[in-house]
């Protein structure tokens, strides 16, 4: 596979939604040791809504389909996630060149994305939050894209990454959300946010392999 | 979990439908999310507007009322609102005399606030925000969540908003507040996640945790329990070190319930509080002992502090009506 445009994105969204219905269960338990046990819930009902989004607009053009999906995810009510996620959805939807993209473009596309999230997160790396995850499957993605590799490769690529550093966040002291409070008790515990963004590349690089 | 509810996926929506119809004299719902006054404020006095999650009844959406809230967004358990909604509760209210926006001091509201601020500035809203810090943490360096004080903010802010005090006035009044008040909590017993049946969070059967959050995400320090007036010291200790109090100093003083803790046990340590607070010559000259911000079965409670002066006493003394308080 060597281009990347709207219909497979959306093939790709739909498999992440997919790997968070399966494992969301799981990411609830996970946030009852660190935090307040609903994050499962929350990425589940937020994937939900990124799913109704993508059907109920079809038709619509790449960047106004990703704007119809950021206002669905930020209507979800679902804490720091509604945000976080809405913005990286803006983020991309403000750089989606044409239906079609060029390996380039669909690193802007990317790059975008995670610089709106990093806006309204403010988290670092090391912080034990999503960023944890999605700023080195983003970095990967991109360098990938830009190396003109396929985009099977891209992705599976970026979906290691964003397992390592889900895997790494384990080891950090939390400094957002509600887990912040808990100094090093929170080492050797995973963050759920870290988790989820490493399911949803994970599903990603699966529908397009 | 034994809870009697019907849909977990469902409970914000019932649970708000089920207060406005309790107290439809006070409140109504406007769309799915937002309360609002049964009887809107004139329009030339400033709104005064909060966000939250549910499932920490009363709070926020119970203060909505004549002399308290105008408006609050809320969000589903334990999670604030998304932008969108609250930029619907700031329209609702948009008016030349300005909105205060109340914020407590956790991840998802303040981001929800930034960018549901952003937005209404955009469409030509005037709006101020408070965020809302006043819980004491172990390390006095470490910036303090937003626990039951919003209470005292919801409560003056809104009598003086009443009174015809502008803009600038109440936000620096919002500020004043924030910066004199101190909470601190202890927690006893870990509360059950209503939608998933988690309990969140480990704590020994003999242990308390102080300075606990309000989901039992940890990071107090722990200890034995102990009688209710050692447990009170232990707290009341350091309210006096943050807010310096001395002797001739006055003080708002709350017993704020986290849910399983009995109006018994709160009234209990309110005494012993009040005899704390009076053995070292400092007067308490406003009180409320009750559930104000609750976290399902947690158990536990927040001792809330505010050092009062004048202004402070006869805005707390206005009358407000509210599902969660009455002032008469």
């Amino acid at each position: 596979m060597s281009s990347f445009n709207k219909a497979i994105f959306i093939k790709m969204l739909n498999q992440a939604e997919a790997n968070i219905e399966d494992e969301h269960e799981n990411l609830s338990r996970l946030d009852s040791i660190t935090g307040d046990g609903d994050h499962g819930v929350t990425i589940q009902r937020t994937m939900k809504a990124v799913g109704t989004a993508l059907a109920d607009n079809l038709d619509k053009s790449f960047a106004d389909l990703m704007k119809a999906v950021a206002m669905k995810v930020m209507m979800c009510d679902g804490g720091s996630t509604s945000p976080l996620i809405g913005s990286y959805f803006l983020g991309l939807a403000n750089a989606a060149a044409g239906d079609e993209m060029t390996r380039e473009e669909a690193a802007d596309f990317f790059q975008a994305g995670l610089d709106n999230f990093a806006k309204i997160s403010k988290a670092e790396l090391g912080d034990k939050t999503m960023m944890d995850a999605l700023r080195p499957a983003t970095e990967t993605l991109v360098k990938e894209l830009k190396n003109n590799s396929d985009i099977s490769v891209a992705f599976a690529a970026a979906a290691d990454a964003a397992a390592e550093g889900a895997e790494k966040a384990k080891e950090y002291v939390a400094k957002f959300g509600r887990a912040r409070t808990m100094g090093e008790r929170a080492i050797g515990q995973y963050d759920p946010g870290a988790m989820s963004i490493s399911y949803i590349f994970r599903g990603f690089a699966e529908a397009v392999k | 979990m034994k809870k009697f509810i019907n849909d977990p996926e469902n409970l914000t929506a019932e649970l708000l439908a089920g207060m406005v119809k309790a107290y439809p004299e006070k409140v109504q719902l406007s769309g799915e999310k937002l309360v609002c006054r049964a009887n809107a404020k004139s329009e030339d006095k400033v709104a005064i507007v909060s966000l939250g999650g549910t499932g920490h009844e009363p709070a926020v959406q119970g203060f909505v009322g004549d002399g308290m809230l105008d408006v609050c967004a809320c969000g589903d358990i334990w999670a604030a609102p998304g932008p969108p909604t609250l930029l619907e509760a700031l329209k609702k209210v948009k008016r030349d005399a300005g909105i205060l926006l109340v914020t407590l001091n956790h991840a998802g509201d303040v981001m929800s606030a930034d960018m549901a601020k952003q937005m209404a500035e955009a469409e030509g809203i005037t709006v101020k925000e408070i965020i809302t810090t006043e819980e004491i943490r172990p390390d006095a360096n470490e910036e303090g969540r937003g626990l039951g004080g919003c209470f005292l903010i919801y409560k003056l802010c809104g009598a003086a908003a009443e009174q015809g005090q502008n803009l600038d006035q109440i936000a620096a009044l919002a500020d004043k507040i924030n910066s004199q008040m101190a909470t601190i909590a202890v927690l006893s017993e870990l509360a059950t996640h209503p939608s998933t049946g988690g309990v969140c969070g480990e704590l020994g059967d003999d242990e308390m945790e102080i300075c606990a959050g309000q989901h039992g995400e940890g990071g107090g320090v722990r200890m034995k329990m102990t009688s209710s007036r050692e447990t009170v010291k232990i707290l009341s200790d350091k309210v006096v070190e943050k807010l310096k109090l001395k002797s001739g100093d006055e003080i708002i003083l709350l017993i704020n319930g986290s849910g399983k803790t009995t109006l018994m046990e709160q009234y209990i340590a309110f005494n012993d509080a009040s005899n704390y607070f009076e053995e070292m010559g400092v007067k308490v000259v406003g009180s409320h002992a009750g559930d104000i911000l609750t976290v399902q079965e947690a158990g536990g409670y927040q001792l809330i502090v505010l050092k009062a002066d004048s202004e402070l006493k006869d805005l707390w003394n206005a009358p407000c009506n509210t599902p969660g308080y009455t002032v008469v």
